[in-house]
């Protein structure tokens, strides 16, 4: 099952990039210039507005047409972590965003510095919020994963694919493969209400 | 004459194209204990942000025990300050919310420590001993470990006043601090605050409890449409109102008077 073992490195390594590029992108939603407002809130709004599938394809076909040359899986993960950083930037300004101003205030008037006020303020009351959205996600991830199959990477899909190929077993594979991946995310669904149970606070 | 610790010269504020403050120039003395009333919108609550800076001012100076506060001046125009530079002056301008403002995500301690430790870079043990202390002050000992939704809005203010009050901040700024309580709580937090008026510290309060304002105020200021319309001793103010306007608001509190 070496399509599973793919289908779970392209997602934990897509999240990984993902959230740093969310956390980055939703600061600057935030807190950036202006410019920097703008350059972000069009590449956020740009990408959430295009099929995943386009957004692969692109990147696939786009890059080598650039001189560039990447590898079908460099190129699947690619797509996916600019995919997953837009999402994940909308989350994360949601979550900073729905916490009341009071608390920036309070933080500021005992002299907390703006880093000092993310760190000890905001974020230990962002992450509970921003964990649910967060978590789905990884999980929307997960299955969208699938689609870098199109584009010859021997994931899960592909691989399952692959054997339907050989043995006809059209309906027991396919059962196969959404039980592997209904598994997978329903892993993530319970380890995120495990963190969010440790993240609320009474 | 008394070292004079909050000076406000002209000071306008205007959000868009609309004018909260209107130059307004107030100064008051170390250990003094101004009231501010007047109507809502008056301008009261961005007077006091903009003291610790919380609004940024258009026109005018305000110095916190002589330092400029948020801007550096250059050939006369405003340039503001880098936000760190800001956030240490703003550590000696001690403020109280109407809504509390507390961290819900920390006890009762952390939220007085917090500002000790990373502001005031205390050592843990000597935080400790002075969060406790000022916590025991206001009468909430028995709270430390309690988390702000566990405690009810009298004590969380209270809580609020011991973590401003604990930084031994120059000048204590209320900001309308009972008006979100429940009535049978409102005295409390007055009780604390009167005790603070008594060892000396600076205090700039807005608020509508006219009674405090009567019995603990040294100096009432009555502020209208962005300007101080009148100021004076409690006496003055309560019993020889000058203008109509003063008069009016007075009136609406004839009852409880």
């Amino acid at each position: 099952m070496r399509g599973l073992l793919v289908t779970l490195q392209v997602s934990v390594l897509v999240l990984l990039i993902g959230t740093v590029i969310g956390i980055g992108g939703g600061l600057s939603l935030l807190y950036g210039s202006l410019p920097l407002r703008w350059f972000v809130r069009v590449y956020v709004d740009t990408i959430r507005g295009i099929p995943l599938l386009v957004l692969i394809f692109a990147i696939f076909y786009g890059l080598p047409a650039l001189g560039l040359k990447v590898s079908a899986l460099m190129a699947a993960v690619m797509a996916l972590s600019i995919f997953c950083g837009a999402h994940v930037s909308e989350v994360i300004r949601g979550g900073v965003d729905s916490i009341p101003k009071g608390q920036t205030d309070a933080g500021k008037a005992i002299g907390l510095t703006f880093r000092q006020r993310l760190r000890y303020v905001i974020f230990p009351q962002a992450v509970g919020r921003i964990l649910p959205p967060w978590v789905n996600t990884a999980v929307e991830l997960v299955k969208a994963s699938s689609l870098v199959s199109l584009v010859s990477v021997v994931d899960l899909m592909l691989a399952i694919q692959q054997i339907v190929g050989r043995t006809r077993q059209t309906l027991l594979l396919y059962a196969v493969a959404a039980l592997l991946y209904f598994i997978i995310n329903y892993a993530i669904s319970m380890l995120g209400q495990r963190l969010e149970k440790r993240f609320a606070y009474t | 004459m008394p070292h004079k610790l909050v000076i406000i010269q002209n000071l306008v504020k205007r959000f868009g194209t609309v004018d909260i403050l209107r130059g307004v120039n107030l100064e008051v003395d170390k250990g003094e204990v101004v009231v501010i009333i007047g109507p809502s919108g008056s301008g009261k609550t961005t007077l006091l942000r903009c003291i610790n800076f919380l609004e940024e001012y258009q026109e005018g100076r305000i110095f916190v025990d002589s330092q400029l506060m948020g801007y550096r001046e250059n050939n006369g125009k405003l340039v503001k300050l880098p936000e760190d530079t800001t956030a240490k002056m703003r550590a000696d301008v001690g403020m109280v919310f109407q809504s509390f403002n507390l961290f819900p995500h920390m006890t009762a301690l952390d939220n007085v420590l917090l500002g000790l430790t990373k502001v005031r870079k205390l050592a843990q043990s000597e935080a400790e001993d002075r969060a406790v202390t000022w916590l025991k002050r206001v009468g909430l000992g028995d709270k430390l470990k309690s988390y702000p939704s566990q405690l009810s809005g009298g004590q969380q203010q209270r809580v609020g006043i011991a973590r401003a009050v604990a930084m031994g901040p120059k000048v204590m700024l209320f900001d309308e601090v009972t008006s979100a309580l429940d009535p049978e709580l409102v005295s409390e937090v007055l009780s604390v605050m009167e005790d603070l008026a008594h060892t000396g510290m600076t205090m700039l309060v807005v608020t509508h409890e006219m009674r405090f304002a009567k019995e603990v105020g040294q100096r009432i200021i009555f502020m209208d449409e962005g300007v101080i319309v009148e100021q004076g001793t409690p006496q003055q103010i309560f019993e020889q109102p000058q203008t109509e306007r003063l008069r009016t608001f007075l009136g609406h509190f004839a009852k409880t008077l």
